[in-house]
This record gives C-alpha cells, sequence and structure tokens, in this order.
C-alpha cells in the first residue's frame, strides 16, 4: 500500500546544507499499524510531514520515492496532493487543543472532508458525522454537535480528531504522538479507540512517538529512528526482546519499566 | 527516627483560587509527612492538584485551613519545562549566581562564582557552560541547571513538580540517576510529582496518589503497586502500559 524508499529530506538553505532525514525506507501493508518510534530531533515528525505532503517550504526532499497505492506521491501537484491529503491519507496529532479551529463546532470541523471530498447533501453529512462521533465514543453526539473545541476535554477533543480523520474512510491515518498530551487513563482508552478503528475499518496506522511503551502496546511493527535514519526494523516483539542496534538497546534499557527500580531498597531513618 | 527527621508536615491543607463566589477549593484535608532522605512520590492526573499542593507548599497558593510546617529553611522547586525556566537572556553562570545574590548576607562575587562553579560540576555540567545562554543548551542540559539552582543555597527539601516529564527517555533516566545521586549525596529529601506511574515506582520510597484534591491512597512503593487497595489507584495501575 505504502512504499517509501530512500527518502531524504533536507535544509538547503543553512550552511552547511542540514539533512534531517537521511536514507528512510518503510513498507506499509493495508489494516497494518507500523511504529516509529525516536527521540526528539530524530526525523519522526518530519517523515510523517513528508508523507502528507506537508512539508514547510525551507524543508526539502532531496531524494527518494514515496509511492502510495500506485500512485507517485512526489509528483503530485496542489491540486493532486488536496485529493489525496484528508481523503485517503490523513493524519493526527499531539496537541488536539490547537489542531482544531476554536472558531468552528465541532460538528463543522468534523464534516470538513466531507464537504471537500463527497457530494454529499447537508443532511447526509451530518448524519455520518453523528455516527462518527458514535463509533469514537463521544457522548451526546447531538448536543456535542454545535460544541465547540474549548468545551471539550483533550481526551473528546481527540476523539474528535480521530473522527474527523476516519470520516472519508482513510486507508492510512499517520498519528504523531496522539497520546503524548494525555492522561494515562485517557490514553489507554485512546489507543483502545484506534485500536478498534483499525480492526473494524481497515485503517492502517502510522504510529509515531517517543514512548516505547505506547508503540508496544498498539503496533506490530516498529521502526527505530535516530538522527534521520532508521537504525533498525522488525516486528515490535522482535525488535523489544533482541535488539541489534546500539541505540535500540539504549531507547529499551531507559524504559522507565517495573522490574530495574533505580531507586534500591533505600534503608530509612 | 520519627518526628525528629521529619523535614515537613503538612496537616489537612485544603486550599484553593479565586475569592469569594468564585472560590473553587483544590486541596481537601491533605495529609503529608516526608521524612530527610525521603523520596517521596506524588501520582495523579491532570487537574487532580498535584501542582496546587507543591505550590501551597511554597506559599504561593495561600491555605484555607491547615498546617504547613518546614523544618529546613529553603525548600526549592525544580520544574517540568527547562525551556520556560530559565531566563533566555542571561548566561547560565549569571542563572546560577541569581538565588545567591538575592542573599540577605551577600557572597563576595569570587566566592558565588565559586560555588556556581563548583554545582555546575556537581550536576555533570563543566565550567565552559557559565558562558552559555539557556538556548544554547539541550532539554537535559538545562534541567541539570535547573537542579543546580535548587541546591545552590544548600536546600535540603526539594519540591520537582515533572522533572523529567519533558524528556527523551534516555535523557529521563540520567536526570533521575543525577536527582538520585544526589539525593544520597546531600541527604535530599524530594516530593517528586509525576503522573507517569513507572517513574514514581523508579525514583521513589514512598506514593501518595492524588485523586480530585484528596489523597486516597498512600504507602510504600512497593506495596501500593502490588497491591493496591483504593479502586482510583487500580484504574490508574490498568491503564498504564
Amino acid at each position: 500500500m505504502l512504499e517509501i524508499e530512500g527518502l531524504s529530506i533536507g535544509f538547503r538553505d543553512v550552511e552547511p546544507p542540514l539533512e534531517v532525514v537521511r536514507d528512510f525506507s518503510l513498507t506499509m501493508e493495508p489494516g497494518e499499524i507500523v511504529g516509529v518510534v525516536g527521540e526528539s530531533g530524530s526525523g519522526k515528525t518530519m517523515t510523517a510531514l513528508a508523507l502528507m505532503g506537508l512539508l514547510k517550504s525551507r524543508a526539502r526532499i532531496t531524494s527518494g520515492r514515496m509511492m502510495f497505492e500506485g500512485r507517485d506521491l512526489l509528483t503530485l501537484s496542489r491540486k493532486g496532493w488536496e485529493e489525496v491529503r484528508g481523503k485517503e491519507i490523513s493524519m493526527i496529532f499531539q496537541e488536539p487543543m490547537t489542531s482544531l479551529d476554536p472558531l468552528l463546532t465541532i460538528g463543522r470541523q468534523m464534516e470538513e472532508s466531507l464537504r471537500l471530498h463527497t457530494d454529499l447533501d447537508r443532511r447526509e453529512r451530518k448524519r455520518r458525522v453523528l455516527d462518527m462521533m458514535e463509533q469514537v465514543g463521544l457522548p451526546q453526539p447531538e448536543k456535542l454537535y454545535g460544541c465547540y473545541p474549548h468545551q471539550l476535554s483533550g481526551g473528546m477533543r481527540q476523539r474528535v480528531m480521530i473522527g474527523a480523520a476516519l470520516i472519508t474512510n482513510t486507508r492510512l491515518m499517520v498519528a504523531d504522538e496522539p497520546t503524548t498530551a494525555l492522561d494515562v487513563t485517557i490514553q489507554a482508552q485512546i489507543l483502545a479507540l484506534l485500536k478498534k478503528m483499525n480492526q473494524e475499518h481497515g485503517t492502517a496506522i502510522l504510529f509515531i512517538s517517543h514512548d516505547l511503551r505506547v508503540i508496544r502496546s498498539i503496533c506490530s511493527r516498529v521502526v527505530v529512528m535516530y538522527r534521520g535514519e532508521a537504525v533498525e526494523m522488525g516486528s515490535v516483539e522482535e525488535v523489544l526482546s533482541s535488539p541489534q542496534a546500539d541505540h535500540t538497546k539504549q531507547l529499551i534499557a531507559a524504559i522507565p519499566d517495573r522490574e530495574n527500580r533505580l531507586r534500591g531498597g533505600k534503608e530509612r531513618s | 527516627m520519627g518526628r525528629k527527621s521529619t523535614v515537613l508536615e503538612v496537616r489537612r491543607l485544603c486550599a484553593g483560587y479565586g475569592k469569594r463566589k468564585k472560590y473553587r477549593q483544590v486541596l481537601f484535608d491533605v495529609d503529608l509527612c516526608l521524612d530527610r532522605g525521603e523520596i517521596l512520590g506524588l501520582v495523579g492526573e491532570s487537574g487532580c492538584g498535584k501542582s496546587t499542593l507543591s505550590k501551597a507548599i511554597l506559599g504561593f497558593v495561600p491555605a484555607k485551613s491547615g498546617q504547613i510546617i518546614h523544618h529546613t529553611s529553603r525548600p526549592q522547586m525544580v520544574f517540568q519545562d527547562p525551556f520556560s525556566s530559565l531566563n533566555p537572556g542571561k548566561k547560565i553562570g549569571w542563572i546560577l549566581e541569581e538565588p545567591l545574590r538575592m542573599q540577605k548576607d551577600r557572597l563576595p562575587a569570587g566566592e558565588r562564582r565559586e560555588k556556581a562553579v563548583t554545582m555546575a560540576r556537581r550536576v555533570g555540567l563543566d565550567e565552559s557552560f557559565l558562558e552559555r545562554y539557556p538556548g544554547d543548551l539541550s532539554g537535559g542540559q538545562r534541567q541539570r541547571v535547573s537542579i543546580a539552582i535548587s541546591l545552590i543555597q544548600g536546600s535540603e527539601l526539594i519540591l520537582a513538580d515533572e522533572p523529567v516529564s519533558a524528556l527523551d527517555v534516555t535523557i529521563q533516566k540520567q536526570i533521575m540517576e543525577l536527582m538520585l545521586g544526589l539525593q544520597e549525596e546531600l541527604q535530599l529529601s524530594y516530593l517528586f510529582i509525576s503522573h507517569d506511574l513507572d517513574v514514581i515506582y523508579q525514583m521513589c520510597d514512598r506514593v501518595m496518589v492524588m485523586q480530585a484534591g484528596r489523597i486516597v491512597e498512600e504507602g510504600e512503593v512497593e506495596r501500593v503497586f502490588g497491591a493496591p487497595e483504593h479502586p482510583y489507584t487500580k484504574e490508574l495501575l490498568a491503564a498504564s502500559l
């Protein structure tokens, strides 16, 4: 479904030219959940933005190929991107506070993709939105439809984002740290929701996170990025149980798990 | 040994924000006792009152009722975001010396400098860092600076509010190890606030679980994680990955 080959992204307006992603390759099958893990500045988000055709103008794709369902994404015109983005590939972000428009109602934001990509009439769009609200677990859809983002909690806003992203039966969803800003109990709910949507709709998810614990809980395969390069790739199980790259080993050793307690059984007075 | 080594006591503390009709109580009957050399974890979800408690302890939020008793001088705070908590226009050396400059019986410049150098080294930064600006430092390095600032006046009690939450895991681990090393060396006491149960488990001796402004469970870390009693603690543990 998705094939990224030798992707490099750089900033050419700085001296010396800066490569932030180097020779990155990845393939994804329909319905798969693949994780991209790495620390801040490792190139995760740049890769995701490139995949959405959303790189800022300073950043350029310097080499490589990106094929999505037989189409070459790198040759897409602005118009071509508008056909793909939001309809076949959509994205959700870490901060549901800033990625929803504060001045538009929840209903209006969720139907946006339907307005752009379908010729459904108003009533049909509303019916689909209410149906999607139910699917992503938003309570009282009729009432929420006319609410504004600030009236919702972080977890509910993220549900809105997910609903909006999936409403056109998206084939691929790019999720950039979608649970990082949420409390653990909410995080667990959102991860469960993503899994459910993945199973019911067959939407493939490219799941970007700095947290291997999250990746472990939702992905089947994982790519480890370090300083712009994919240093390791494989099934989550394999990578976690027998990591090959040094950086993967460091990441795993640093997971604050409940087995290696740093604070040894210190005697207290 | 019981009361004698207690550095901080909070008794039936109620506190909140706003005036008169707009008053909103955030903390309800919070009790807390922190011993010398102890690391006490405080865990709970956003908005539950964790940060309000630490602010109340430092007097930034007035208590409505209850007592806060300090048995040490100059408790200090370390914040989550090392990007917004350091003055971007000043060099690290200046920032480190600032608490000393504010003291009543001010040390001469030479001695202040000396202390800043020593403290920087202690947190793993060499002397050259004193000439740099916060913008030149990574998140981990800035958090090292924040820790150095909190310790430079000889404080024994540190309130650390999500000190590693904004850091990458590998850096997170380094900072946790640094804090544990300093704790041992200087016999510090920490109130360690985090929403991350795994971080609490790694760092703390005891943990208090806060929900909607109340402490719902408290105990040795092993006991609370191994055999949680309160439904909310169970819920938190079940949700963590």
